[in-house]
This record gives structure tokens, sequence and C-alpha cells, in this order.
């Protein structure tokens, strides 16, 4: 072959391959321009909000709406000014009085000081300023004018350029920065509307035309005098090409060039709805290019930078006013509108829309799949087709397909549809519909794939089901011991084997083409999970598998007819609840509905799953049927199709989706209160007695926001996050001082999580906690130690004082005792007894011998002045006295201890003293004071009183005292006592007395003197009834044998 | 005035002491503080009405004698009237009758004394 040749067939061959690519790309592109109308026209409906006047409790009619840099939304009203609505609660805006400021609010505009322009009621205008509680209020700014200036109309709009507020009234336009007054633009006609484009603001003059702020004036553009000056200009935009698009309901969309020139724009759809549908009012341009206009009748319309129709949101899409005055868009992408009666918020999100009963939904949507080309889906009360749109303006419908009865699943066979239901399973063929079997609960069907004439079913009821389509007609085939397998679920993972979930456990039922066959039970693994409910899924479209309820996954292996545990969880994503899965042939990979989210999912036999989590955001995922869930299409094609049980339908594109880049919003803590009393926000320091708070809390996150949730930490008191509650109060009572700080964070209704706010507060100590009085505490303790130390020292020193005054009283008592006969005299014919007992513990009683060489006694018993320690000392004299004097006469020896007694001299102490001598049967007998002597005669058995009156030792000088001589006989006692014998007194005050010792004594005559004495003592004892005598007793008992 | 003293009252220039209650130190000094005093203002005959004294003790006597040795300086005089067989007796014992004079009535005591 030559070389031409060849590069010849090279050249054809070339071009040939050429040409067959170019063939091929242009189908795929044409397939794929067709599947994208499709799709375009299966888009379902926005997600519209509607916020009505009763929710707003404010009067019908808005005019404005505003978001503010913390997503709060504002509200202009007809008549109760700016409403606030942070997605929990509604508020107003505050006068200066702390009463609502109430009248029309116009417009609402915010500077980037995070100042709102407004003006609420007639002939004002000012801007509203957030106090220390998070209180809206208004200030005036139109007060301030100087009267040349002042208002003399409502206001009719306002504009925003670079902070340059600029405010429009009947005949003058007010410009302002940063809350003061830069000018003041006179007009001798009246304007019309101000609006404002990223190029700058305009301002429509009446009989004059369009003009634009330049240069500090209002311009009038020359191209819009002839057009304008009559026509209304109802909304400005500036296009990405630069052109200014002016749209009007007199003259429809014109295109104000660059250059100043002024062109008709060529869209007639869109000059009908402005015209007919009366364009209101428009200037700012969505993020995504598209262009809203409101309009008197027809809703607000959306078209692109080419002038086309985008969407149309009215009353089909769940509007309830299609008066709409004015919108705005939010900082997700949403479009507020106000209405005439309410205001409303639709998502405008292409990427997520759904289907209710505004497009002919019923019931709980449970099973989806796409049949010849539709969309069929299976709800609770019917099989429903989806009808495409015609136009865009227009609405997908669901077509009802008569089953009427409960019902799972959908699936083909052939050109059939095959629906299992409740009492029946029924095919549709060519919109007719006719019974395959009447057999009560079935759940499942499945086409053979051993034999495509076959249809299996699962039957809870009866057992497996087999019919047979055959000739043009639907026949049952019997089968043995069916009833023994009532199942609920069935999958063919190997033609002629297919694996049967009942109740009794997990059977491979092997059939032939006739459909009859054997069930073998499946073996579980020794790992195999103790629940018994098992799902079979086919991952990746044919890798057939069984899941618990703990979410382990089993593989089938039906040569050793097991089940054997993968190794693989799913847990992490499925928290063990109920999920939904569909593997997407297009695509290559799986979808997973769970209660966390929408995950795209891959599994591989070795590795196991991966999955990715999608930003399926605005559904309460709570509200899904997980058995509805279908996928289809690939890349930004891709579409999830997800059923409700809430009469809805929703259709996902998750590439698209995910794209929009997904923004965390902060929290809000709204105000503070204690009792009904407001708290500062800006970082409180409350005293002790205002311990408990209360937090108002928001998140504005707009379109599920009855479920937001809240979590809330205080830390100081808490360890850690609450649970998220639907509560947008949290208190806390009694708290303790010290430093706070509350931190709230809150969860929308798709789970997403808000960053938190926080605000710090300090709760002062209580007075009796505060440092100061730790200082008084302080000093109060120190000086109680100061003074229980001294305390403690004066205690020490009278203790030392007492044991001192102890110590010395127990040497008086010795001395006392010492002065006192060590024995008793022994002396042949006497038999001596005596006996002290002191009233304190020194007494003044006193009791001697003294026995002479002769036989002779002296017995002394003296009593001292008193009792007690100065007593006693007298007693030391007296001793001291008898023993240095020489031995006399009784009366004698008195007279001499008298003068030694007087001479020392010891006041009004006085010592009386008998002395008794006693020498063979002579009894002599004188006394100073003290009580009369008693005589036992035992000739005569009678006790004789002998008193011998004298004044007792000390008293005068120079006293002599009498002496009585007697006989002392055989038998005769002689008692010298002192007087507290005598006059020991009983309960009542009364005394022994003289008598009753007397008698005593007289009675006891034949007792020797101790024991008389015991008898004495055991008297008085008796007659003191228990008390304490207040003098000292002593009894000198002598008796002659 | 202690309550010991019941009532003081003078006749022929005789201070007449009405006594209530247990003659003890508080008693004692009750007498003596009105004696002392009426001493220094030249009385030096002293009555006392006992009628109302049942019990007597020794300082109580003591203290009558440091009166009457005060008086015996003044060449004064005391006697009682109206005693109780028991203060008699005591008064008896303790050789204040030697020194004194006990009257049986106020008529006796006051132009006795």
């Amino acid at each position: 072959m030559n070389n031409y040749f060849i590069k010849k067939v090279a050249n054809i061959s070339f071009r040939l391959c050429l040409l067959i690519i170019l063939i091929l790309v242009t189908d795929i592109v044409k397939s794929q321009d067709i599947k994208k109308s499709v799709l375009n026209k299966e888009t379902g409906n926005f997600f519209v909000n509607n916020y009505s006047r009763s929710f707003l409790n404010s009067t019908a009619g808005h005019w404005s709406i505003m978001q503010d840099n913390d997503g709060v939304i504002y509200i202009g009203n007809t008549s109760d000014g700016v409403l606030i609505y942070d997605g929990q609660r509604i508020s107003k805006v505050l006068s200066n009085n702390g009463k609502p400021k109430t009248g029309l609010a116009r417009a609402l505009l915010l500077d980037s000081h995070n100042d709102i322009y407004t003006s609420i009621g007639n002939f004002e205008f000012g801007y509203i300023e957030k106090n220390n509680f998070g209180e809206s209020i208004y200030h005036s700014l139109s007060d301030k004018l100087n009267k040349k200036d002042a208002l003399n109309s409502g206001i009719w709009g306002l504009a925003i350029h670079h902070d340059t507020v600029f405010i429009q009234s009947e005949k003058a336009v007010y410009l302002y920065k940063y809350r003061k007054l830069l000018k003041v633009i006179h007009f001798n006609n009246i304007t019309h509307i101000l609006t404002e484009t990223p190029d700058g603001v305009f301002l429509r003059v009446w009989d004059m035309g369009l003009s634009k702020y330049q240069n500090g004036e209002f311009k009038i553009i020359p191209s819009t005098k002839d057009l304008f000056a009559k026509n209304r200009v109802d909304g400005v935009y500036l296009l990405q090409n630069g052109d200014h698009l002016l749209v009007s309901r007199n003259v429809g969309l014109w295109l104000l060039k660059p250059d100043g020139s002024l062109v008709k724009a060529k869209s007639d759809i869109i000059d009908d709805y402005a015209k007919n549908g009366e364009s209101y009012f428009g200037d700012r341009v969505l993020k995504n290019g598209y262009i809203p206009m409101t309009t008197g009748y027809r809703g607000l319309v959306f078209m692109d930078q080419n002038l086309n129709l985008v969407s149309v949101l009215n009353k089909k899409n769940g509007i309830e006013d299609e008066h709409i005055s004015f919108y705005t868009q939010d900082r997700v992408g949403d479009i507020w509108a106000a209405t005439t009666s309410e205001i409303f918020k639709s998502s405008f999100d292409t990427s997520l829309t759904y289907y209710s009963t505004i497009n002919g939904i019923s019931g709980s949507v449970d099973f989806i799949n796409r049949i010849n080309g539709k969309i069929y889906i299976r709800s609770s009360n019917d099989l429903y087709s989806l009808e495409p749109k015609n136009k865009i303006e227009d609405i997908v419908t669901f077509k009802t397909h008569g089953l009427n009865e409960l019902g799972s699943d959908v699936i083909t066979f052939g050109n059939q549809i095959i629906t299992t239901n409740n009492y029946t399973v029924k095919s549709t063929l060519n919109g007719r519909t006719s019974i395959v079997s009447k057999i009560y609960r079935s759940t499942q069907s499945i086409q053979s794939k051993l034999n495509p004439r076959l249809l299996f079913t699962s039957n809870y009821a009866y057992g497996l089901l087999v019919n047979e389509f055959k000739n043009g007609k639907w026949n049952s085939v019997t089968l043995a011991g069916q009833d023994t397998i009532k199942c609920f679920s069935l999958s063919e993972p190997i033609p002629g084997n297919i694996i049967i979930v009942s109740l009794n456990g997990i059977y491979n039922y092997q059939y032939d083409i006739t459909g009859k066959g054997t069930y073998t039970r499946l073996t579980r693994d020794k790992k195999f999970t103790t629940k018994d409910f098992l799902k079979i899924t086919a991952l990746n479209g044919g890798e057939y598998v069984l899941s618990d309820s703990l979410d382990n996954f089993y593989k089938i292996d039906l040569k050793a007819n097991k089940l054997v545990y993968t190794g693989f969880n799913l847990s992490t994503i499925t928290n063990n609840e109920q999920w939904g899965y569909h593997y997407n042939r297009a695509s290559g990979h799986g979808w997973i509905i769970t209660v966390n989210g929408l995950y795209k999912l891959k599994y591989d036999a070795r590795s196991g799953f991966t999955f990715v989590k999608y930003p399926f955001y605005k559904v309460d995922l709570n509200e899904l049927s997980t058995s509805a869930i279908f996928s289809e299409g690939f890349g930004d094609n891709e579409i999830v199709w997800l059923g409700s049980q809430d009469n809805k339908l929703y259709r996902f594109i998750p590439e698209v989706a995910n794209k929009v880049k997904q923004q965390n919003y902060t929290a809000l803590i709204r105000s503070i209160h204690y009792n009904n009393e407001k708290i500062s926000l800006n970082n409180p320091i409350l005293p002790f007695n205002k311990n408990n708070l209360t937090f108002d809390v928001s998140y504005p996150v707009f379109g599920n926001e009855s479920k937001t949730t809240f979590s809330f930490w205080l830390e100081g008191q808490d360890n850690d996050w609450s649970n998220y509650v639907k509560d947008i109060k949290k208190e806390y009572t009694n708290l303790h001082e010290g430093k706070y700080i509350f931190h709230v964070k809150a969860k929308d209704a798709s789970g997403q999580v808000s960053l938190e706010q926080k605000i710090s507060f300090t709760i002062l100590p209580p007075w009796y906690r505060s440092i100061f009085a730790y200082l008084l505490y302080l000093i109060f303790l120190i000086f109680s130690f100061i003074q229980f130390g001294k305390y403690q020292s004066r205690k020490s020193f009278q203790k030392a004082e007492n044991e001192r005054k102890n110590s010395e009283l127990t040497a008086a008592k010795d001395l006392q005792n010492r002065l006192l006969p060590k024995h008793l005299p022994n002396i042949s014919n006497l038999e001596i007894a005596g006996y002290l007992r002191t009233s304190t513990e020194v007494g003044g009683d006193y009791y001697d011998f003294f026995e002479q060489k002769d036989g002779a006694l002296y017995a002394i018993c003296g009593d001292a002045t008193g009792h007690g320690t100065p007593s006693g000392m007298l007693v030391s004299i007296t001793k001291a006295g008898l023993i240095g004097l020489p031995r006399l006469e009784p009366n004698l020896m008195l007279k001499e201890l008298n003068k030694i007694v007087k001479k020392v001299d010891l006041g009004i102490l006085r010592m009386s003293l008998n002395i008794a001598y006693i020498k063979d049967n002579e009894l002599i007998l004188s006394s100073a004071g003290m009580p009369p002597y008693f005589i036992y005669r035992a000739t005569k058995n009678q006790t004789e009183e002998i008193m011998i009156s004298g004044v007792p030792l000390g008293s005068f000088n120079n006293v002599d005292f009498d002496q009585i001589k007697t006989t002392f006989e055989k038998g005769d006692i002689l008692a010298i006592i002192s007087d507290g014998l005598p006059e020991a007194p009983n309960l009542v005050g009364e005394q022994l007395d003289y008598a009753k010792v007397q008698t005593i004594i007289n009675e006891n005559n034949q007792l020797s003197p101790q024991e008389i004495i015991d008898k004495l003592l055991n008297e008085a004892d008796n007659w003191l009834e228990g008390q304490h005598n207040p003098d000292d007793i002593t009894i000198v008992v002598i008796k002659y044998k | 005035m202690s309550a010991f003293i019941k009532s003081t009252k003078e006749a022929n220039q005789i201070v007449i002491i009405e006594t209530d209650g247990y003659l003890n130190n508080e008693g004692g000094e009750a007498i003596s503080a009105i004696c002392y005093e009426k001493m220094s203002a030249g009385q030096n005959k002293f009555l006392i009405n006992m009628a109302g004294t049942k019990v007597v003790n020794s300082i109580g006597v003591s203290i009558l004698i440091e009166i009457i040795e005060k008086l015996q300086e003044v060449d004064g005089k005391i006697g009682y009237y109206n005693l109780a067989p028991i203060v008699s007796k005591t008064f008896n014992i303790m050789g204040l009758t030697k020194y004194s004079t006990v009257f049986a009535t106020e008529e006796e005591a006051v132009s006795g004394l």
C-alpha cells in the first residue's frame, strides 16, 4: 500500500470517527436537553410560608420588610408601626415612653451602623435603635427639622446608597447620613417613586420624567421626559449588562441604556404581567440574578436577566394574597413579600421543591417509581402519576388512578404497572386497572427473573402468592405448603431463588419455571443478631443484603444456605431508626434517608459503606416516609424524590443544593427579665435579690420555625448543655452569687445546629456575704477572739482564784479540824463524845477538851458569831487563848478570854463559849452567850436545862461571867450544844427548839454519848427535811459511867 | 429604809423602832443605822418593839451589843419590848439583859427606860 492510500483511508476514517462522535455528542446533548426540559416541567412548588395578619397580631396591610444583621425580620404595617419577628415571637417597635409606636410604617432601611431608618405615623420619619434591654426604640428625626424644611406630607419612600439615606415626601427628599441631616431637596412637582440600584438612586417626578441623583441633585434623564413624564415607573433594576430595566404598568418594560437612550424591552409575557397585573414596585435584583416584580393582581413575578419569565408566586403556590407591595431577599436567599393582607416567605430554591394537596396529592406517600417516563407515587390513598406543567406559571398536577385502597409498592411488569395493595394486587395498563389477585394483605410484588410471566407476591396472611400472566390474562399458581411461609418482603438475588422474610425466619424459595418450588430455611451466623426484624436491601442495585434492627448487615450465602455477617454497620447515620435506600443506576451510587439526614451511600463488599451527607435541611426529617425514596439522573441533574407522611412529595437536586454554601446562623438572647423587670443585656451586674432570671431566646431561621429547639448552658452553674427543648424562655431561680455566662444555641427543624450566643452577668452576694460583711465578720471574729482570750484569761484567773480560795478554805478547814481534839480524853469515870458539823467549808463552832493531870477535865464548846473564815479565825484566837491561860475556874477563864478577844477587836464578831469543869463528882459550868447546858440526872431520871446568862466574848471590857457549881453523879449526862442544833429550821421556818433537845437527851439516857449525839443529829436532819442548815452544829456529850 | 424596820417614832425623847422579821446581820444593821443616826442627832434612848421579830441569830445580837457599847459611851440606854419567848430566851442566854432592859409593853418601856 502506498502512503497516499494509507493517508486517504486514515483521513476518511478520521472524518468518519469525527462524524460518529459529533452524532453521539449531539444525541447526548439533545438527550440531556430533553431531560432538563422534563425536569424543569416537573419542578415542584417553592416553599412558601404565610404569616397571616392574626399570626402577626396586626392590622391587615404591610408595606415593607427588612432583615437586620441578626436575622430578625422587621415589618412595616399600615397602622401598627413596625412589627418585629425573630422566629419565635412578635413584638413592636416602641416609642420613648415604652409604648408601641403606632401609625403607618411605609419603609424600612438598614445602614452599615445597624441603624434602621423608617417612617412611622403621619408627617414623621426617624430611626430605630436598640436599648440596653434589647428593645427597639423609635427616635424621630423629622421633629428636628427647621420650619423651612418641615414635613408637610407623609413619607412615600426610602432609599439608601452608600449609607446615605434618601427620604421621600410629596415634594421633598431629605438626605441623612448616620442620623445627621445632609440636605433637603425641594421639588415644585409631586414626586412619584424613589428607587435605589447599585448604580444610584432614581426618583420619578410627575410631569418631568425619571431623574437620577448625581452631584448633589436629582437630574432628569432627558430620554425619559417624553415617556415617563406622564407614565408611571414602578420598578428600576440594574441589569448585569449595565442597562437599567424600567418597569411601568402603563407602558411595560423599557431599557435605559448606559448612554442614556431609552429602548423598549422585548418581553411580551412580562409586559402582560406589568400592565394587566399592575406592576407596583421593584429595585433589587436577587443574588441569582433573577428580577422580582411585584404586581397588584398577579402575585410576585420573577424574570431572568434576559427578561424571560422564570416563575410566578401566586395563589396556585399557596399564597393567600396576590397584591404584593414589597419584597426583600433574606440572608438565606429566601424571598419575603408584603401584601395587603399578610406577609409570606418563599424559598425560591429550585434545588428543593415540593408537591402537596395543592398539586392533588392525598395521603402518606409511601412509594415512588418512574415508570415509562412518568413519576408514580403510591400514597396511602391512591396511585398517582405526575403530570408536568405546560407553562412556567402553572403548577405540576398529580393524576389519580382510582385504586382507592391502601398500598405499598409500584413496579412495572412489561408494560403493565403492578400495585400491591392491602386488599388486592392490581395491574394498570393504558389507564385501565384490573385485579391480579384478590387475596388480602399482600405487601410486595416482584417479577420473576427466571420466568418473566410470573409475579411473586409476599402476603403475611396467606403466604407466598404466585400469579402468571398468560395470553393477556392473570392466573393464580397454586403452591404446596404455601401457608407455612407467611411473609412480608421478598427479593430474587439469583434467578430461581427468592429470599423470603417471614416471622419464622429467612427462607430461600427455589422454584422452576412453573413457579413451584421448595423452601430452605437459611441458618444464622454465630454473630447473627437476636433481633428478629430483618430488611432486604439491594445495595448497588444487585447486592442483596439483610439488615437487622441494629443495622448490622448480612450477606446471603445460598450455597451454604446461611446469612453471613458482613462486619459492616450503619448505626452511625441511622441511630437504629427507620431508614430508606434507593440505588440510582444512572449515577452509580445509592441514597439513604435516615433520621439524621440524606446521604449519598456507596457500598463495597470489602471496605463497607462510605457516605456523604447532603444539605437536605428545609424539611422536617420526622415527616418523611422512609420507604418512599427514589433517585434518578446524574450530576447536576440527579434528582432524589422523597415521600412525606403529610400528603407531600419532595424533589431534591442534591448536587445543586450542595453548591449553595450552608451557613450557620447565631441563636439570639433577646431579653432578660427578673419577674417583670427588664434587665440590661450589657453584662449586667445584679443585686442578690434579683437572682431569679428568665432569658428570652430566639433563632431567626425561618420556614419551619415552630420546630426550632434550643439548648442552654449556664456556665457557673450547669455542667453541660441542656437537651434541646422547644422552650423559648429559660428560667433560673435562686442563683448563688458569682459570675455566670449564659449560652444558647438552637437547632432548626432539619437538625442544623446554630452558632451559640452568650452573655455574661454577675450576681452580687447578699449584704451578709459581701466583702464588706466578710470584713466585718473578720473584725468581729478578731474582736471575739480577743474577748474570748480575755474571758479565758479572766476565767483562768477566776479559776485560779477559786482554786486559791478553795485551797485556802481547805487549809482553813484543815486548820479548824486541827483545832479540834485529836483524841477524846481518856478519863476512867467519864464517857465522852464530841461532834462538829459545819454549815460552810469553814465553820464558826468549836469544841475542845483539856484533860488535867489531877483527873479534872475542861470541856469547851464554842460558837463564833456567824460562820466561815472570819469565824474560824476567831475560833483560832479563842483556842490560842485557852491554851495560853492558866487553868482557872471556868468564869475566870472566860473573863480572861474576853479580854483577849476584845483586844483583838474583830468588829461585830463575837465568840460564845461554854466552859465546863468536871472533877470527880463536881461540875462547874460557865457560859459566855452560849445555849443552856442540859444535865440528865440519873437519880431523878430527868434532864435539867441550866441557863447561864452571859455576853459573848469580845462584847465589853471587864465583863464578869457567872458560873454554877453542881454535882455530876453516876449515870448523869452533860450535853453542851451550839445554837445550830436547837435553831435548825424546818421547811416552814420553825426551829427544832431546846425542849426537843432536852427530850431527846432524856429519852436516850441509857445510850452512850456518841449514840446520843447520833440521835440528836438524826432528829435534826429529819427536822431539816433535806434542806441545808444555816448554822454549824456542835454537840459535846459527857456521861458519868 | 430597810423592810426590817416597820416604823420609827419618838416618845418622851425615846426613839422607838418597830421591827419586822429576822434579826440577823441585815436586821441588826438596819437598827444600828437608825440608832447611830439618831445618836449623832443627840438621841440616846432607844426602844425596840420586837413584836414582829420571832427569830434572832448571834450576829443580830452582836450588833445590838455593839449599839449598847456605843450607848454606854454617851450614857444612853436601849430597851426592848414585845419579845417572843424564844427571842427573850436568846437575849437572856446572850447576856443582853445584863446591859439593857426588857419590858413587857411599850408604856412600861417608855416610862421605865
